[in-house]
């Protein structure tokens, strides 16, 4: 961990930037193009072109994304190629950059590829029909939200991530309500701002609780300060102090990746937004927010995961655990009653983040810890792809019809039996059916959650929650099986729907092709995302190079009481028995 | 060389893509969506010779890693051993003759594009299941090659006959799925580190710490599972049937791409199958039952696919008992000799239903025999090429059936002499001289075909003869012209020039098929050159067969022995057939029980209907009653219950206003802090 | 001089302003209203951030100014909310001619 005397910025630091670079200038070229060489003509003009400079913006983006992955810089300028197929993490240990405020690491440059294909798929999307009039902000207001969920995923430390959440979601409250002829956009817009902005406010509570707590913001030191106080072994117990930070901030993640009972927003939100904001707000947002929460939990708050491992401890398994279990049964259920595809997606979107709160908490007890999380991030990959092909449909269906009925797509097999094979095959990943990438997140996230090499006591309670998960991907066909059976069995009825054009079929046909792919060969994305998790492990990543074993094999994972860790150089000197954390900071004793 | 080796997964790539591109430019390429898929197989096939060199019994190649979840692997490998190439080499070089001869024979069906698309998707399947080096991949290909098959059955799935055929295949074939897919399981349970591979699974080590019980178990389940895919007693049904699908199809299932996957599956597991001695004799006894009762019925049928399509049923039970004869030192020239059987098969077995497919090329769809004959002078290379499918199969030397019949016989008489003990060998010899027999019937019955299609005076079908008439009240839509392109390769136009021979593009496959059925023994045979079982013993797991020790004399009675049982057979049937004699009439009049048992195909379909479709079908009464009472009710119940649940009790939650969204946020919080908090 | 106030008192001090600013928005009917009840919510914390920062001592290989610099983010990033809120309010404003956030109920269930 580099101490502030020795840092200094350098050429790599924004080599890994670059992308968020690209992505924020190219929203004031967009910008500024509308507003100068496009002034006077007509929308649908402005969009086309707006629309494909956008989409050269994402393959600028890209390409930088790409650059990091397969060439690295180090700290004198010297360069090297990585070898993608035989990607090694420890071999290539992950900089902290800028001051320790973001990583360059494996997770970051794959999160950031991933992001800016997505972002390309959604502004292919936007192509498809004008919406709005205001094509140049639309734009620039999605790279910015994609910057802000670069950096989001990036954020190595408390006062960069809420930064960054907030660049996200402030673009994304905007965007929502662009659709301004249709009385829901802006009611989306405005109930979205207004569920965020008090999430983000409970959500920085926590923060200054935390920071009072620990002294600082960075995960990694938050994670040392945190350290000792499981040398009591007693966890959160009696902390009120530090109950009300973690679960302040489990608000304000469970806000953006909306899990019950802070979802209520999403459904309205997916409804009223036009439909690729939508998609942007299920797939973007959601991952992004996830990676973040993710890294908080584990890494920052990993000492609070639970004293003794077990659940029905004091420690913010706990609360994933109800947060999960209530946000599957919940979203799968209330989607059953949806008529509207893009709120069906949203409970269902909901459903999702249950599934994967299961992953999140196996990787909080498990030895395993690295395949669990890196399960969770596959799961997260395979899940933006296949939500972008079905918010293209919703696209669709908003284009010619000016609705989301799922009764609109009736006889659409008969009518375009290509792109409605895709649906179909998105559809059945979304369920979880072999050999599709669906099923294999699932998979992969279920058998590390039921792994044996879990603490016994938790491992009852990850038993329930699986068993409890594949009853909900039972439920979920129901509703998934809903559009098939619209496209498929039923006649078409009124008009069908137009046909679909490159700008909604590419999005549709390439998110297919994912699923199927990383349905017939899921290996090297699950290797390259078991490598990328290794960060956000608190034990393992940075620390782990000072001689600590990753896992000792012990179900009980937890260092023995009273042997603080040999720390980096400054460590032990601050961490004596004085600054033991309380609910609040021991006053300095000076003047 | 060993870059060769890893190219393997080309043998299912190359068809696979052939497939896709005839499925997705089946618009633009309409007449010529054969093309991709030809030269799809034809690929496969050079890469598949290029393969029979290296081939090895170690050599595996990880094309990719597959699944690695837990306990559970299954990385993409494929073998290269002595077994999976001579399969490769005979399934791609039979498919694309078959192919070839299905481009001139589908010309003009509208749906040629997916013809083809199938076909392509079919060999993919059947390569892959050959190619792969563990069970699980080769049970998905089992699966793939089930489904290609009921797309393709039921590829005039207009014509009800062909859609009950499909279901009818699929169905049975899932019976036995469900058997292969228990002894996955099993194997995956018991096998060392949950290894599913043929190298560690069929490894000896493995197979010494397996239980007996649970070996046991395997095997039968294993042999289960191959007696629905390669139509053994009691799941054949489906496969007579199943020559509704186009004449092609029926080459293709019957010569290459289904039936032996059976055949191969149980060759593939012999090394497991032979610590199971028990479970051999029921091969064995499986086979031979199904050989004579098929023979037999085939000597009746009128309808010339039909006695082919029984034909190949018995001659799977020859290959079943060859494996089945596979009994201490036997053991490896017993699965050789069944596997050479296979090969041979093949290209009489295609030759044969290519050239009925000719027929009905000329008949206009018509396959009935007794509504043409005398066809020799108008199809002169049908004729010939028929003529050698015919000689082959009834084992005539030297052609390639010959051979091969005469390795299976040979096997059977040494197993009744090395079996053991006194009961095994008295079985193994009745079950030799029941091949015998059925050698005889097989030669009968082939002759009996042969004459009545190509000789006696000649005739061609019209609408007038009785058997249409009949046929027509039988079943409406079966195999006439009149009843346009979803019959047969009719498509109205064939009603003008009735009576021609076949375009070149179809009797190019027919010569070539027949080349191959009169040199393969010869060149191959054990008898001659060596070539096939040297071939072979290059498979894994087969060193560790039993082989004869002492060098072996060959028995010259069998070869006789066989022998004079084809040609009394086909001189029999040339006596009684090859003009019209009453003869034939008076012997199933005298005979009356037995012709009618035969003609009827011993009532086995009825037998079914009886003892399990209509018992299944009283359950099914029963359980509709109770689905309409109970469960139509329940289902109503559990579609209103989420409504109920999702529009009365969360909908409400969802009131669409924002400050009680906020205010479910804020007490969800407190409700969390407090569980927290009472947590110790 | 920082001994006269004990940390406890501006601890108690935000959590009440905290509580003040939620009760607002979940109560306040007018929007510009629930506005200005967040940024109170904000600022709680950033009375909280500002306190912790001039009471603790900042640990070793930690920046002098830590909390003063997020509770400065946080003011100007609470100024961007409030563009962004007014803007959104202007616009729901036009289509309702009312500013009531309890009117804006069009989608629900």
């Amino acid at each position: 961990m580099p101490a502030n005397a020795a840092a200094t910025l350098n050429f790599r630091d924004f080599y890994v930037l670059v992308p968020e670079m690209v992505l924020a200038l190219w929203g004031l070229i967009v910008l500024m193009v509308d507003l100068g060489l496009l002034r006077g003509q007509t929308i649908p003009r402005r969009r086309q072109v707006l629309g494909r400079l956008s989409l050269l913006g994402t393959l600028v983006a890209t390409v930088a994304a790409v650059a990091p992955l397969l060439v690295r810089f180090d700290d004198t300028g010297a360069w090297e190629w990585l070898n993608f197929a035989g990607y090694n993490y420890a071999e290539n240990p992950d900089p902290v950059l800028f001051f320790d405020a973001i990583s360059g690491d494996v997770l970051t440059e794959t999160y950031n590829l991933l992001l800016t294909l997505l972002l390309a798929l959604v502004v292919w999307m936007s192509m498809a029909w004008s919406f709005t009039e205001n094509w140049g902000e639309y734009f620039a207001l999605m790279f910015w939200s994609t910057v802000g969920m670069m950096l989001l995923t990036a954020s190595e430390e408390l006062l960069t991530l809420f930064l960054t959440l907030e660049t996200m979601t402030i673009c994304l409250y905007l965007c929502t309500a662009f659709e301004k002829n249709r009385r829901r956009s802006p009611e989306a817009g405005l109930k979205y701002f207004v569920y965020g902005s008090v999430s983000s406010a409970l959500f920085l509570f926590g923060l200054s609780l935390l920071y009072g707590l620990t002294g600082s913001t960075r995960f990694d030191a938050i994670w040392h300060a945190l350290r000792p106080v499981l040398g009591d072994n007693s966890g959160l117990t009696g902390n009120l102090a530090g109950v009300t930070a973690v679960l302040l901030m489990l608000v304000g993640f469970g806000f953006k990746v909306a899990v019950v009972p802070f979802h209520q927003w999403a459904p309205d939100a997916y409804e009223g937004a036009p439909a690729p904001v939508t998609a942007w707000i299920a797939t973007g947002s959601k991952i992004a927010s996830f990676v973040a929460l993710m890294k908080v939990l584990l890494h920052a708050l990993g000492p609070w995961a639970s004293p003794t491992n077990h659940v029905m401890n004091p420690g913010w398994i706990g609360v994933v655990v109800v947060l999960s279990a209530a946000s599957m049964t919940y979203g799968n259920f209330a989607a059953l009653a949806q008529r509207n595809l893009k709120r069906m997606l949203a409970y269902s979107s909901i459903a999702h983040s249950g599934y994967m709160l299961v992953g999140v908490m196996a990787a909080g007890v498990s030895t395993r810890r690295q395949e669990a999380a890196g399960s969770v991030l596959f799961y997260l990959v395979v899940y933006a792809f296949s939500n972008i092909g079905a918010f293209a449909v919703a696209a669709w269906l908003a284009r010619d019809k000016g609705s989301d009925d799922i009764d609109d797509l009736n006889g659409l097999g008969f009518r375009y039996p290509g792109l409605a094979t895709c649906i179909l095959l998105l559809m059945l990943s979304l369920i979880g059916m072999p050999p599709l990438a669906g099923f294999f997140g699932k998979l992969y996230m279920f058998m590390e959650a039921l792994d044996e090499s879990q603490a016994h006591s938790s491992r009852l309670t990850l038993m329930w929650l699986v068993g409890l998960g594949l009853i909900n991907s039972v439920v979920s066909a129901f509703y998934y099986v809903r559009v098939l059976k619209a496209m498929f069995l039923r006649h078409p009825g009124r008009a069908v729907l137009a046909p679909a054009g490159s700008s909604l079929a590419v999005p549709i046909v390439l998110a297919t092709a994912v699923v199927i792919g990383f349905g017939l060969y899921p290996t090297p994305l699950l290797n390259l995302m078991k490598a990328a998790a290794v960060p956000m492990i608190e034990e393992s990543g940075r620390t782990l190079a000072e001689g600590q074993p990753a896992s000792k094999g012990e179900p009980d994972r937890e260092i023995a009481p009273g042997t603080p860790k040999p720390g980096p150089a400054a460590e032990p000197s601050r961490e004596g028995p004085s600054s033991h954390p309380s609910p609040a900071p021991v006053p300095a004793p000076n003047s | 060389m060993s870059g060769l080796i890893h190219s393997a997964w080309l043998i299912p790539f190359f068809p696979l893509l052939g497939a896709l591109v005839a499925a997705a430019g089946g618009r633009w390429l309409k007449e010529l969506s054969h093309i991709p898929v030809i030269l799809g197989i034809g690929a496969a096939f050079v890469v598949a010779l290029g393969l029979l060199t290296p081939a090895g019994p170690e050599t595996t190649t990880v094309v990719y890693d597959w699944l690695n979840v837990g306990r559970l692997h299954v990385p993409v490998e494929v073998r290269i051993d002595g077994l999976t190439t001579m399969m490769l080499a005979m399934v791609t070089l039979v498919s694309m003759l078959v192919a070839i001869f299905a481009a001139g024979y589908m010309a003009g069906d509208p749906g040629y594009a997916r013809f083809f698309a199938c076909i392509g998707l079919f060999v993919f399947s059947m390569t892959g299941l050959v190619l792969s080096n563990n069970y699980v991949l080769t049970y998905l290909f089992w699966e793939g090659v089930g489904t290609c098959s009921y797309l393709l059955i039921g590829f005039w799935h207009a014509k009800p006959s062909a859609a009950d055929a499909a279901k009818k295949a699929f169905l049975v074939n899932r019976v036995g799925d469900c058997g292969f897919a228990i002894a996955c399981f099993l194997i995956w349970k018991y096998s060392l580190n949950h290894d599913l591979s043929y190298t560690v699974a069929l490894s000896k080590a493995n197979l010494d710490q397996m239980p007996q019980g649970v070996l046991l178990a395997i095997a039968l389940l294993i042999f289960w599972g191959a007696t629905a895919k390669s139509a053994q007693v009691p799941l054949y049904v489906w496969l007579p049937d199943a020559m509704e699908g186009p004449t092609p199809v029926s080459a293709l299932i019957h010569a290459a791409t289904m039936v032996t996957a059976g055949v191969y599956l149980v060759a593939r597991s012999a090394p497991l199958i032979s610590y199971a001695p028990g479970v051999l004799v029921v091969v064995a006894a499986t086979g031979c039952l199904t050989a004579l009762l098929s023979a037999s019925i085939a000597l009746t049928q009128n309808d010339l696919k039909r006695v082919l399509a029984y034909s190949t049923i018995s001659q799977l039970g020859y290959m079943f008992m060859g494996l089945g004869a596979g009994i201490g030192e036997v053991a490896q020239v017993a699965v050789v000799a069944a596997m050479f059987h296979l090969f041979t098969h093949a290209f009489f077995k295609a030759l044969l239903f290519l050239g009925s497919g000719s027929v009905m090329h000329a008949t206009g769809g018509v396959i009935d025999m007794r509504r043409f004959r005398g066809l020799r002078h108008r199809l002169p290379i049908t004729h010939w090429t028929f003529a050698i499918g015919a000689l082959a199969l009834s084992g005539i030397p030297p052609l390639a059936g010959f051979f091969s019949k005469d390795d299976i016989l040979a096997a059977l008489k040494s197993a009744s002499h090395a079996a053991g003990s006194r009961s095994w060998e008295a079985a193994y010899a009745t079950i030799y001289w029941v091949a015998v027999l059925t050698a005889f019937m097989t030669a009968f019955y082939t002759g009996r075909a042969y004459f009545l299609t190509f000789w006696g005076p000649e005739k061609l079908p019209s609408p007038d003869d009785p058997e249409a008439q009949e046929e027509d009240q039988a079943h409406l839509s079966h195999s006439d012209p009149g009843h346009g392109a979803a019959s047969g390769p009719g498509h109205g136009g064939h009603d003008v020039h009735l009576g021609h021979e076949s375009p070149p593009i179809m009797t190019i496959p027919l010569i070539l098929l027949a080349v191959g059925a009169i040199v393969v023994g010869l060149i191959f045979s054990p008898m001659t050159t060596g070539w096939f079982d040297h071939h072979l013993e290059k498979t894994f797991g087969f060193e560790r067969l039993g082989h004869f020790t002492h060098g072996h004399a060959h028995d010259w009675s069998i070869p006789i022995v066989g022998t004079l049982a084809g040609v009394l057979g086909l001189v029999l049937s040339g006596f009684m057939y090859a003009n019209p004699s009453p003869i034939p009439a008076r012997l199933a009049h005298r005979l009356r029980p037995l012709y009618q048992a035969s003609y009827n195909k011993f009532w086995v379909d009825e037998f079914y209907v009886y003892t399990v479709i209509n018992p299944l079908r009283g359950l099914a009464r029963f359980f509709y009653l109770l689905d309409d009472l109970l469960v139509h009710n329940l289902v109503k119940a559990t579609a209103w219950v989420p409504r109920l649940f999702g529009q009365e009790l969360l909908a409400p939650l969802q009131n669409g206003l924002l400050q009680y969204y906020a205010a479910v946020t804020a007490l969800g919080v407190a409700g969390l802090l407090w569980i927290l908090l009472l947590m110790k | 001089m920082s001994h006269d106030i004990p940390l406890n008192w501006f601890l108690y001090f935000a959590a009440a302003s905290f509580s003040i600013g939620l009760m607002g928005v979940l109560l306040r009917r007018n929007a510009v209203a629930v506005l200005m009840a967040i940024e109170i919510m904000l600022n709680a914390a950033n009375i909280n951030l500002v306190a912790f920062w001039r009471y603790g001592t900042p640990p070793q290989g930690e920046g002098p100014l830590t909390g003063v610099m997020v509770a400065i983010f946080v003011i100007t990033i609470a100024a961007a909310e409030v563009a962004v809120g007014i803007g959104l309010i202007l616009l729901c404003y036009r289509r309702w001619h009312a500013a009531d956030v309890d009117r804006f109920d069009s989608m629900s269930g």
